[in-house]
């Protein structure tokens, strides 16, 4: 690269550093213990790259969590390659930040759509070098839609941004919040940063919130700003697991009221048998098809013919013509 | 309607061969012709565009079929089926109806016309001569509609006269259109059955796209009954929204006022019903309908249809309104269980067998 043909390693004091412009920034997370706790005990070993600005700050290239640490530990300057902001193009500054990032870490989703949203918008790159280009650099496959995603990921709010980094959030899910609007993005993030729910419940969440707008003509936020919901969210005795199965349940019941309450009488006539709890009764889940399925366990011969005894008692009451009727 | 008119017509090299080729050509002056290797090739011409499916309807590829026309009907398994056939001489429509299930699974979104006519009719010929003490119903609007493209193709005066002539098979013309003109003067010997798919008005015009309006599709049922055809009705697929029993109402009032209940060979009630690839495609092709939010459930074929309850009242409330009207006329579920008939239906066949010879007995 040319810029490093000119390129001088100096100390530079902090206060001449520009922490504000984060035009080159691909670390999603700024402060790191490890990073710290390194400089500490060993100082600064590799330098970082910055842009010098005549009559103004320095801009950071590469370092940004170097130079918090080193900030936040008190350390006065820091080790620094400089480039003239006159002999510097954007393109080849970022590169190197890119690099030096890729030669020692793994990005996370959010910096490599940082990377990206850097390379398309600051240094002017179009969607074809990028798609051919960077994302295989980036460890992804060179295809265009690879690329809208991960654009379309950077402009996701800052809730939203933490939900992901700390795994709760699936880039499915993230990539169709991107869609939305930033006051959803963020009702969305206060619900789920209570609740935990699996991949597949998390999408599941998702659809029925989109659903439910739908079908009543509202916008996603109104669906979520509901007392049962928020009293939900704020059950202290429930697990955050607990609350994420609650909250499928509650806005599966919403949309499906029909099924729902089909549901409810099946239960309720399934309960007037008083069978044992080792005789299990269900119904195809959608009531799509007529009948019941009968399970029990037994462990005794004994408990075989209680059992058995148990389900004649209940063939000849009443009830059960009324629980076969729920599912015709 | 406006008559479908391609902005680009693309030959494949083999069609050229095929005399449908330029007598379909003839039929449409001042289009481009392209001769492309294959139809595949046709493609790549759409694959950038926002909407392919849209682009592609805007380009007619001729070329020709390889393998077997007629297959079973794609309902065929279900426990209740009628024991249908469907014969295709092409694949996509140039209508646009938002739930259509052709945008899920065509990998080719031009309208593709098949030039071998000639090797159709003779598979047709073939397979009714082959067992000529069984009754077949063929139905042509499996994969595209069976006249939407007829002034163009004009194989509805080659299919027709074919079936007119054999004592053992009922074609089906399946249409959403007004296309009828070719069926005029035609000896159809009563063996071609014109029906129509038909919906609310309101369902017709928010969701059927680029189709004939209620009214048109009247028009040209009594226009067809008037040539002594028998007429067919579809209300499917059947949509629950808001207003939907008075919108169904209306619809059957205005059919049953129009034509002669005795010249209906059979109605058929159908909910709708989507696979998870269908849905995504409707939703991002069609934003604005709200058709596939509401109170569906996995079911068979892996298909998401209404809950079972509400398929039931639909019908339960459409058999009722017919009745009042077509006290006599044969009225089917289609791609239904045996549930839905007794709670739907005011009469269940014994079995997907008895259904069949019902039906049989009706052409």
């Amino acid at each position: 690269l040319a810029i490093l043909q000119h390129t001088m390693t100096d100390r530079i004091p902090l206060d001449q550093i520009s922490f504000e412009d984060e035009t080159y920034r691909i670390s999603e997370e700024l402060f790191s213990e490890k990073l710290q706790a390194s400089l500490l005990e060993v100082g600064q070993i590799n330098p970082v790259i910055l842009i010098g600005q005549q009559e103004s700050r320095m801009t950071i290239v590469a370092g940004f969590r170097r130079l918090w640490a080193l900030r936040r530990i008190g350390r006065e300057d820091a080790l620094a390659c400089v480039e003239a902001a006159d002999r510097c193009e954007p393109l080849d500054a970022f590169r190197l930040g890119l690099w030096d990032n890729l030669a020692h870490r793994q990005l996370s989703p959010l910096e490599v759509a940082r990377a990206l949203h850097v390379l398309k918008v600051t240094c002017g790159l179009s969607s074809d070098v990028l798609t051919d280009k960077y994302l295989p650099a980036l460890g992804l496959a060179p295809n265009r839609k690879v690329l809208q995603i991960y654009l379309r990921l950077n402009t996701l709010q800052p809730g939203l941004r933490r939900l992901i980094n700390e795994s709760r959030l699936t880039l499915h899910s993230a990539e169709r919040l991107a869609l939305a609007g930033p006051e959803l993005q963020d009702k969305i993030a206060v619900v789920l940063s209570r609740v935990r729910l699996s991949a597949s419940l998390q999408r599941q969440v998702l659809d029925l919130v989109d659903e439910h707008a739908r079908m009543r003509n509202t916008n996603p936020a109104e669906v979520l700003d509901d007392p049962e919901i928020a009293a939900l969210l704020d059950d202290g005795g429930l697990s955050t697991f607990q609350r994420g199965e609650r909250l499928h349940d509650l806005l599966f019941r919403r949309s499906h009221l029909r099924l729902s309450a089909a549901r409810a009488r099946f239960e309720a006539e399934k309960k007037k048998l008083g069978l044992p709890a080792n005789i299990r009764i269900s119904t195809d889940p959608y009531f799509e098809y007529p009948g019941i399925r009968v399970e029990f366990d037994a462990s005794s011969p004994e408990g075989f013919g209680e059992t058995i005894e148990a389900l004649r008692r209940a063939s000849r009451a009443p009830e059960l013509g009324e629980l076969f009727e729920e599912t015709q | 309607v406006i008559a479908y008119r391609p902005a680009h017509v693309f030959v494949t090299e083999e069609s050229w061969a095929d005399p449908a080729t330029t007598e379909m050509i003839g039929r449409l002056p001042g289009v481009p012709v392209v001769t492309v290797p294959t139809a595949d090739g046709v493609l790549a011409r759409m694959k950038h565009s926002s909407d392919p499916l849209a682009r592609g309807k805007r380009a007619m590829v001729l070329a020709r079929h390889r393998g077997l026309f007629m297959n079973p009907c794609p309902g065929d398994g279900a426990e209740m089926c009628c024991n249908y056939r469907v014969v295709n001489f092409a694949t996509n429509c140039p209508m646009d109806c938002t739930y259509c299930v052709l945008q899920s699974f065509l990998e080719n979104p031009a309208v593709v016309v098949f030039t071998n006519i000639d090797d159709l009719t003779s598979e047709v010929a073939a397979t009714l001569s082959s067992s000529p003490q069984r009754a077949f119903r063929i139905g042509a609007g499996d994969l595209s509609d069976s006249l939407a493209l007829d002034h163009i193709t004009h194989y509805s005066r080659r299919l027709i006269p074919l079936f007119a002539r054999s004592k053992n098979g009922t074609l089906e013309l399946k249409t959403k259109s007004d296309n009828i003109a070719n069926l005029a003067g035609l000896d159809h010997g009563g063996r071609t059955v014109v029906s129509w798919s038909v919906n609310s008005k309101r369902v017709i015009e928010s969701e059927e796209l680029k189709t004939a309006t209620l009214g048109q599709r009247i028009a040209a049922a009594q226009q067809c009954q008037e040539w002594g055809y028998r007429l067919g009705f579809h209300f499917d697929p059947l949509i629950h929204s808001a207003g939907w029993e008075a919108d169904y109402e209306e619809a059957v009032k205005e059919i049953f006022l129009a034509v002669d209940p005795v010249a209906v060979a059979w109605v058929s009630l159908g909910g709708l019903r989507f696979t998870a690839r269908l849905r995504d495609a409707v939703r991002r092709r069609f934003p604005k309908s709200r058709i596939t939010y509401g109170e569906f459930v996995p079911g068979n074929h892996g298909k998401w249809r209404y809950f079972r309850p509400i398929r039931e009242e639909m019908y339960a409330r459409l058999v009722s309104c017919i009745r009042r009207y077509a006290p006599d006329v044969f009225i089917y579920l289609c791609m239904e269980g045996r549930a839905a008939w007794q709670r739907g239906m005011d009469f269940v066949p014994q079995d997907a067998r008895s259904l069949s010879d019902l039906m049989d007995a009706l052409v």
